[in-house]
């Protein structure tokens, strides 16, 4: 063989070497399905991953970023999960004693990574590891992620360099819940870590588990490629005794069904009630009724038969106070007791959807009762309104679509953030979630807006009576250099809400 | 009719599924040869995606795909220059203008002592330590089996540009070797 075959066998073994993501082989899977879902949106965001981005982030905000603690304070701490910026969960879980030390540790290059203590039950597990060098310094734990700077100051991390993070059960299988986050810069992160808190010289990694799966064992995989610039070969399989939590945890199962007006059949089918959480499941379906309506009405689907909802509803104490909700009484409210929300939703299918919402420990022995209060579904109406800019200021333009509405107020020049001179319109908006709008010109030029941006947001308010937003925001018009005489503003979708408060529950402790 | 023609035919007849079956044994060489010409995991899946999303394009549009796999990793390549060249972030590797200088003027380099003593991976690694002009030829000469004339019509420029470029490509990669070597050593 001549010595640039040889070569050339080289480079291929060597190259064949790069680990492939299986984010390529999931993208190339849901391709066809997508397309066909919403073609124009691919290149950006389709409908249905704003819907669950949104919600994710929307969500999430329960789980409040890790802050720095004084090493005096940690010394006094028996157990890093009753940090008092952990949620009420995890501090009450780790005071009860379901937490365990570990000295589970892996060297290589120099650098050792240790799994200190581990915590999990049904619901989730957590685990805090260091990264230390041989001189006995630390190396920063969140070297091993990317991060994004969030509303109120929350840090998102996201996996990088292929380590990789998860739980697997007695039998191998893995446990954990894969989790879908789309970056600022629009990348698709597919992990099975849920939060990341750093805290002083560690970090702790949160993984939501399959309750369903009911494991015996389980074991935190973390299985390091590369650490900062420093390549190796770091991996841990760490057991952790669940006996105790198994114990403590609690199955209500309910398997009730109720059919709401749109013709979404709902079923309640358990809770579970562990040490960390309390862990809602739900089911819902579209009936044959709710299928035909759905075509009969023309804004209640995107164009390509897809259809997005999802189930609203309360947990009420004996005494009707509300315990726990999937809606906020506040955006800005780190209380809020719903604590995530993960569901396997697919706009275009009828076959059925799961959804798991996770809230705050529930009183076990209390009676709780189950309080459904309705649907929010996103509507694409394409409603548009025609705004005289030189009139604007002294005549406000509005346009609604069902309960949702917007009103106009002005429009000015301004800078933005990267110092260029962009439209602005003064916006007040009232809606039950989100409102999608679209903006163009008298010649059809249509305009990039940026809605809803956390640091242009100048007040937001919840009603919980009417469970509805009012928004007051400003809308950045990109790529207008001129202002026209008159803009058209469409509401390309938004969300309503179908209340329909006549199921309720009483939960059989 | 070849498995990939039936499969295409599937495809252009509505079965999702069959795009699936169609792309996926090719999806690992068309990300390692994005990966290899990017240098960045985000980049490369970028690269492949737009590809996914242009062969999903012109399957139902029904334009004419011959050689599926051939033309999809080619369709891959073009991507990811495209995505190369629009980014322009790549990086100067620290090493290279100097090591150029002193290139010794012969062809009869000892790559075989590359091929012989250097570690798989390293070798991945001094390749994806190359510059992008040299990082782009070796990927396409030995990884994608590209001949000259076809890399000097794909990337624009001519034969003897790249025939230079390969050479200047090993030669570096032998520098690297040895420069890793003299460190593992110290």
């Amino acid at each position: 063989m001549k010595h640039d075959d040889l070569f050339k066998q080289e480079v291929k073994t060597s190259l064949d070497h790069i680990k492939v993501p299986e984010s390529i082989f999931s993208f190339a899977k849901e391709l066809p399905y997508k397309m066909e879902e919403k073609p124009s949106c691919l290149s950006n965001r389709s409908k249905w991953r704003q819907w669950t981005t949104a919600a994710a982030v929307t969500l999430a905000v329960g789980v409040s970023a890790g802050t720095y603690i004084s090493p005096t304070f940690a010394a006094y701490i028996q157990s890093f999960f009753t940090r008092p910026e952990l949620d009420n969960g995890l501090q009450a879980a780790a005071k009860q004693g379901f937490s365990e030390k570990t000295n589970a540790a892996v060297t290589d290059q120099g650098i050792t990574l240790k799994v200190k203590e581990v915590m999990a039950d049904a619901n989730r597990l957590i685990l805090t590891y260091s990264l230390e060098k041989e001189n006995g310094g630390y190396i920063d734990p969140t070297i091993l992620f990317n991060s994004e700077q969030q509303l109120l100051g929350r840090t998102e991390y996201f996996v990088k360099d292929f380590n990789t993070f998860y739980i697997t059960d007695e039998d191998g299988n893995i446990v954990s819940r894969s989790i879908n986050y789309m970056t600022k810069e629009g990348k698709d992160v597919t992990q099975y870590i849920q939060s990341v808190f750093p805290h002083e010289h560690y970090a702790d990694l949160m993984f939501l588990l399959d309750a369903d799966k009911n494991a015996k064992q389980l074991f935190a995989n973390i299985r390091l490629n590369k650490i900062g610039i420093v390549q190796g070969k770091w991996n841990l399989k760490v057991p952790i005794h669940i006996e105790k939590s198994a114990t403590a945890t609690k199955n209500v199962p309910i398997h009730q069904r109720y059919t709401t007006k749109d013709g979404i059949s709902i079923t309640l089918q358990n809770i579970v009630h562990s040490p960390t959480l309390t862990a809602v499941h739900i089911e819902t379906k579209w009936t044959e009724t709710g299928m035909q309506r759905n075509k009969m009405q023309r804004e209640y689907s995107d164009g390509n038969g897809s259809y997005f909802y999802r189930p609203v509803f309360d947990i009420l104490d004996s005494k009707g106070n509300v315990v726990a909700t999937t809606e906020s009484s506040s955006a800005n409210d780190p209380k809020r007791p719903l604590f995530i929300e993960t569901n396997s939703y697919d706009p275009r299918t009828t076959t059925p959807i799961q959804w798991n919402y996770s809230f705050l420990p529930l009183s076990k022995g209390e009676k709780l009762t189950f309080a459904f209060r309705g649907i929010k579904r996103i509507e694409f109406p394409n409603k548009a309104v025609t705004i005289d800019l030189a009139k604007l200021k002294k005549h406000p333009v509005s346009l609604s679509y069902k309960d949702n509405n917007i009103t106009i107020r002005n429009f000015k020049w301004e800078k933005n953030q990267k110092g260029e001179r962009v439209g602005v319109l003064d916006m007040e908006e009232t809606t039950a979630e989100t409102i999608d709008l679209g903006v163009s010109d008298s010649q059809q030029k249509q305009y990039i807006l940026h809605t809803k941006d956390p640091l242009l947001v100048t007040d937001a308010r919840y009603n919980p009576d009417t469970m509805m937003y009012h928004i007051k925001s400003r809308l950045e018009i990109e790529g207008m250099d001129k202002a026209p005489s008159s803009l058209t503003l469409t509401i390309k979708s938004a969300t309503v809400l179908y209340k329909d408060a006549d199921w309720k529950i009483n939960i059989v402790q | 009719m070849n498995n990939d023609d039936e499969l295409l035919l599937k495809c252009r007849n509505g079965s999702k599924e069959a795009f699936y079956e169609l792309v996926s044994p090719y999806l690992e060489k068309a990300y390692r040869i994005a990966f290899a010409i990017l240098r960045s995991h985000y980049d490369a899946e970028d690269a492949v995606q737009n590809s996914l999303l242009e062969t999903y394009h012109s399957i139902k549009e029904n334009r004419e795909i011959r050689h599926f796999a051939a033309w999809f990793h080619r369709l891959v390549v073009h991507r990811a220059i495209d995505l190369a060249r629009k980014n322009g972030k790549e990086k100067h590797h620290a090493d290279i203008t100097g090591v150029l200088a002193f290139l010794p003027d012969r062809r009869d380099l000892p790559i075989d002592e590359l091929i012989h003593k250097e570690g798989e991976n390293d070798l991945a690694t001094c390749i994806l330590k190359l510059d992008m002009k040299y990082r782009m030829v070796i990927v396409l000469h030995y990884y994608f089996d590209l001949k000259i004339s076809e890399i000097a019509e794909l990337l624009n420029i001519k034969e003897g540009t790249v025939k230079s470029r390969l050479f200047q490509a090993r030669s570096l990669l032998y520098q690297y070797y040895q420069k890793e070597q003299k460190e593992e050593l110290r």
